[in-house]
């Protein structure tokens, strides 16, 4: 397990991240609101949150697919919101990105050695038979057949596509690789081979992973840190087994209790924390603590409504947004 | 294979299996257009049609402009097996040379409108913002005006050459195309395989021509297929209108309208040109409708 | 206890242009009254298709091919169109995984649930309509006199997954069949849903038969899982058997291959290499052999059937887990 050291020099660090879509009528749907967080070489941060809670367009931020709306993201000390052109074009070699949907991440209309000698192409590192070789090579690397270069995507499996897209990700040795919900799409005998495939290439080629997924249990056991988003905020950040053992959020104790472990014995004793109504929108998020409509210790509406929690250190290396996390009932 | 030890590994599947055999996804479109009769004995239709117009560049029983000779208003006979005009011209001679025109006009306008149409539609749909409002303004603005009339000013200005039509055509036609492609643009623009190869550093143009372009192919061709007709009939109008191509250049449109007058007595003068265009109007069609199933993705199991 | 379900060698095909898909190839199994079965397996093993067989709603270019579907006695594969439909809805009721276009987008849902009735029982609107409503209190729809009046768009996902159970549950039938309820919901909304399952068979009785991929839903709902693996059940038995005690090499796998939530330390996930097989030209012998980390000589030629492994628990493998386990213990020692 990589452990952190504080204060080695982050990777990447995002400062006050703020994404607004344009919703129609002069309204914004608040994706990202004023997010902060750091990722460490070396580390695996995995993101998990609800489908809206804005993790895909945080990772889309991160990667500079989306433009900010406000805030910075500093990578290896340059500032990514900065860059525009050819400046943001180079930078995104050190900066990859592992797609959900393994068909349509992959142009049905392009080979398989296409697909992965287009990034060496666009910045010009090899040419001929050095590329072609670089792109069986990491054919190889994922675990295909390297002589499979000249086939279309439609012949592999969703596995197979999903080394394709990994392979793709990997052209470039970049140092960081955003991976956007890389198995959700996938089998679950096909899930193992993906995770325990995008772990060995870790190790070989020291990089470091934010791995956005909605299923906590995927999450904790890839990652060395989670960080917990819910309507554009994150709420919860701490190291994998604290934040399992000792959630300082109540929407973060919601998630863990609700996700099933595959065991009769300890599911059917399990109680579930129940969270009334739905997730408000994101146009119109509630004040003060955004999950406090839903929050079964929220005191409103003082603090709650009225005042927004900051996510602040409440023990060593974990931080949580909540006014009574030390309220958050222990374990599941 | 028989002997295998009690545990193994069976790491060399992992990569070695595919999920199934196919060649390229046209060549899968090709086999799902074989398998439409009606697309496909339209495509053989038109082929022959293609095949008369090349024939008719160099040779025509008759030549097309002299007059007289078969006796003016001829009913088809042996000698000539689709009669003659008002003029005593040989109408077979004529409808060859109007197939040229035909798929001149036809097939010209399609190859101008799909420069014209695809260019302002990737653009619009890719960089989006003021460009293409700007360009969606000027779409609207073309559907705005009447479309007979433009092409009726055109040919009066520039003349009344075969080129002029196409362009006078092309003009008038190319909104269509500009918008599917625009449309189209803006949904791959999403997927995730664009995005992958904005995030792998790609330059805008190679997105267009490698990612976007070829997977809007299928609906171009689609959309040129039924425009084709299109023009065809706008050029035949044209002509019955007297605005087509320059006498005696025989176009189906002006052989119907030299008929036109004489529709009692001679019926075949205006007949032969119109079921020519007719069917090969409806093959156009059929052949379209063909193209759409087969490159449609949706069908796919 | 007499099943009220009987499943006997069901054998459903696609007839592609490619070959006959053998999606479901001899798949035989019993339901109780008020049992919750469910059965599990990746997409395209055939447990989708076996719950619509039972209702014979494969579409073409599929086909039951053989088998019995013995539902009280009679055999709904021979029934008339007409007793089909009288069964669906009536007897034997199905939700599926995306509500949203299960649901007519232009009607009110109250208004559907209501259909849903009077279209197997001579009700008047009012009793249908008191009826709906505390159909929809029973999915524990909040303020369902109002939310009756709404649209299908108006509710959200596990709402309207909500509403699909109450309209299910309308006529009081005795099987529900849920075809991957929760899976295109978010995780607490899917542990509300399955808790309302559990609840819902405690009190109405309600057999249900329940469909899925993920190994937790199942462990969380079911007493009895059939685990399917191309085409075929592999393995059967009590929850706690396949849990803790698998004896088919897949359903081992499978569970060995999940990462869990209360896992303490980060092992290295068991992955199964390989594909599933094309169910076209299926592999001789065990299907699963080509991706079997235990398979013996006789894996490649003989097929295995259902064989007695434990108390009410079958496993079609030649080895089986108990052997192939203790035979891994020698090797290491």
């Amino acid at each position: 397990m990589v452990k952190r050291v504080p204060d080695r020099a982050a990777l990447l660090r995002a400062e006050e991240v703020v994404k607004h879509f344009p919703a129609g009528l002069g309204a914004s749907v608040k994706a990202v609101e004023r997010v902060n967080f750091e990722i460490y070489p070396g580390e695996t941060v995995g993101l998990v949150g609800e489908s809206g809670c804005g993790k895909s367009t945080l990772g889309r931020l991160i990667t500079q697919l989306l433009p900010v709306t406000s805030g910075n993201i500093f990578f290896e000390g340059v500032d990514l919101t900065k860059l525009s052109g050819e400046n943001l074009r180079q930078k995104r070699r050190e900066l990859q990105m592992i797609f959900q949907d393994p068909y349509s991440s992959l142009n049905p209309r392009m080979t398989v050695g296409d697909i992965i000698a287009e990034p060496l192409e666009n910045f010009g590192l090899l040419r001929g038979k050095a590329k072609d070789k670089r792109v069986q090579e990491l054919l190889r690397i994922v675990g295909l057949n390297p002589y499979f270069n000249n086939r279309y995507p439609h012949e592999f499996s969703g596995g197979q596509r999903q080394r394709i897209g990994i392979a793709r990700a990997l052209a470039l040795r970049p140092k960081l690789i955003v991976a956007d919900e890389p198995i959700s799409a996938l089998d679950v005998s096909i899930q193992a081979q993906i995770i325990n495939l995008m772990e060995d290439l870790q190790k070989e080629f020291q990089l470091t992973y934010l791995f956005i997924a909605h299923d906590l249990s995927v999450v904790r056991h890839i990652s060395d840190r989670v960080m917990v988003m819910y309507l554009g905020k994150i709420v919860e950040v701490a190291d994998s087994a604290e934040i399992y053992r000792n959630p300082r959020h109540p929407y973060t104790k919601a998630l863990l209790s609700s996700i099933p472990i595959p065991d009769p014995d300890i599911q059917s004793t399990r109680r579930i924390v129940h969270l009334s109504g739905e997730i408000p929108s994101p146009v119109n998020p509630p004040s003060g603590c955004r999950f406090h409509p839903r929050c079964p210790i929220a005191q409103v509406p003082t603090p709650c409504a009225d005042l927004e929690p900051p996510l602040e250190e409440k023990a060593r290396d974990h931080r949580a947004a909540c006014h009574f996390s030390e309220k958050v009932p222990v374990a599941v | 294979m028989a002997t295998v030890p009690g545990v193994a590994t069976p790491e060399e599947y992992v990569g070695d299996t595919l999920a199934r055999e196919q060649t390229s996804l046209w060549a899968d479109a090709w086999r799902r257009l074989k398998r439409n009769r009606l697309a496909l004995g339209s495509a053989v239709f038109l082929v022959l049609v293609l095949l008369v117009a090349i024939i008719s560049v160099f040779w025509t029983p008759y030549p097309i402009w002299r007059q007289g000779v078969a006796p003016t208003y001829q009913t088809p006979n042996a000698q000539f097996p689709l009669g003659a005009d008002q003029a005593g011209r040989d109408i077979l001679s004529r409808l060859m040379v109007g197939a040229q025109v035909s798929l001149e006009v036809g097939v010209g306008t399609q190859i101008i409108v799909a420069a014209v149409g695809v260019t302002i539609g990737l653009i619009a749909g890719y960089f989006r913002g003021w460009l293409d409002r700007i360009i969606s303004t000027l779409i609207n603005i073309f559907y705005g005006i009447p479309d007979l009339l433009v092409a009726l000013i055109l040919v009066l200005i520039l003349g009344r050459g075969l080129d002029k039509i196409i362009f006078a055509i092309a003009v008038t036609r190319w909104m269509d195309m500009a918008r599917l492609v625009r449309g189209q643009t803006f949904s791959l623009r999403e997927r995730e395989f664009v995005e992958a190869a904005r995030a792998s550093g790609t330059r805008p143009n190679k997105i267009l021509s490698r990612h976007i372009l070829p997977n809007a192919l299928g609906p171009i061709i689609v959309q040129a297929t039924f425009a084709v007709p299109q023009a065809i009939l706008f050029e035949a109008f044209l002509s019955f209108r007297g605005l087509g191509v320059q006498p005696p250049t025989p176009s189906w449109g002006a052989m119907a309208a030299d008929g036109f007058h004489a529709i009692r007595i001679a019926p075949h003068i205006v007949l032969v040109p119109a079921i020519a265009l007719s069917l090969t109007l409806m093959a156009f069609n059929f052949l379209g409708d063909g193209l759409r199933d087969a490159l449609d993705p949706r069908q796919k199991r | 206890m007499t099943p009220v379900l009987q499943v006997k060698d069901l054998r459903t095909q696609f007839f592609t242009d490619d070959g006959v898909v053998k999606a479901v190839d001899g798949v035989s199994f019993d339901l109780h009254p008020g049992e919750t079965l469910g059965i599990v397996g990746e997409s395209g093993c055939g447990k989708s298709v076996t719950a619509l067989s039972i209702l014979r709603l494969v579409q073409e270019p599929g086909r039951i091919t053989g088998g019995q579907i013995l539902f009280k006695g009679s055999d709904v594969v021979k029934m008339h169109d007409d007793d089909v439909r009288e069964l669906r809805g009536k007897d034997i009721a199905m939700i599926f995984q995306d509500p949203l276009s299960s649901l007519n987008p232009v009607l009110k849902v109250g208004y559907q649930i209501e259909e849903a009735m009077q279209a197997h029982t001579k009700i008047s609107g009012k009793v249908a309509l008191s009826r709906a409503v505390q159909l929809l209190k029973q999915v524990r729809i909040p303020a369902a006199e109002s939310r009756f009046e709404d649209y299908p768009h108006q509710f959200s996902g596990g709402m309207r997954q909500r509403a699909m159970i109450a309209m299910g549950l309308a006529n009081k039938p005795s099987i529900l069949i849920a075809d991957e309820p929760t899976t295109a919901l978010d995780v607490t909304v899917q542990a509300q849903i399955l808790e309302l399952l559990r609840d819902l068979n405690e009190e109405t009785k309600t057999a249900i038969i329940l469909i899925t991929h993920n190994m937790g839903v199942v462990a969380g709902l079911c007493k009895r899982v059939l685990v399917m693996y191309a085409g075929r059940i592999v393995e059967q038995g009590p929850v706690e058997q396949i849990f803790h005690n698998p004896q088919h090499p897949y359903t081992w796998s499978l569970l060995q291959s999940i990462p869990r939530l209360d896992a303490d330390r980060k092992d290295r996930l068991l992955s199964i290499e390989g594909l599933p097989p094309d169910l076209i030209k299926p592999p001789p012998g065990c299907r699963f052999h080509p991706r079997c980390r235990f398979r013996i000589e006789r894996c490649f030629r003989d097929d295995p059937s259902l064989i007695d492994v434990g108390p009410d628990q079958d496993a079609a493998c030649w080895v089986t887990m108990r052997r192939a386990l203790a035979s891994d213990g020698e090797a290491r020692a």
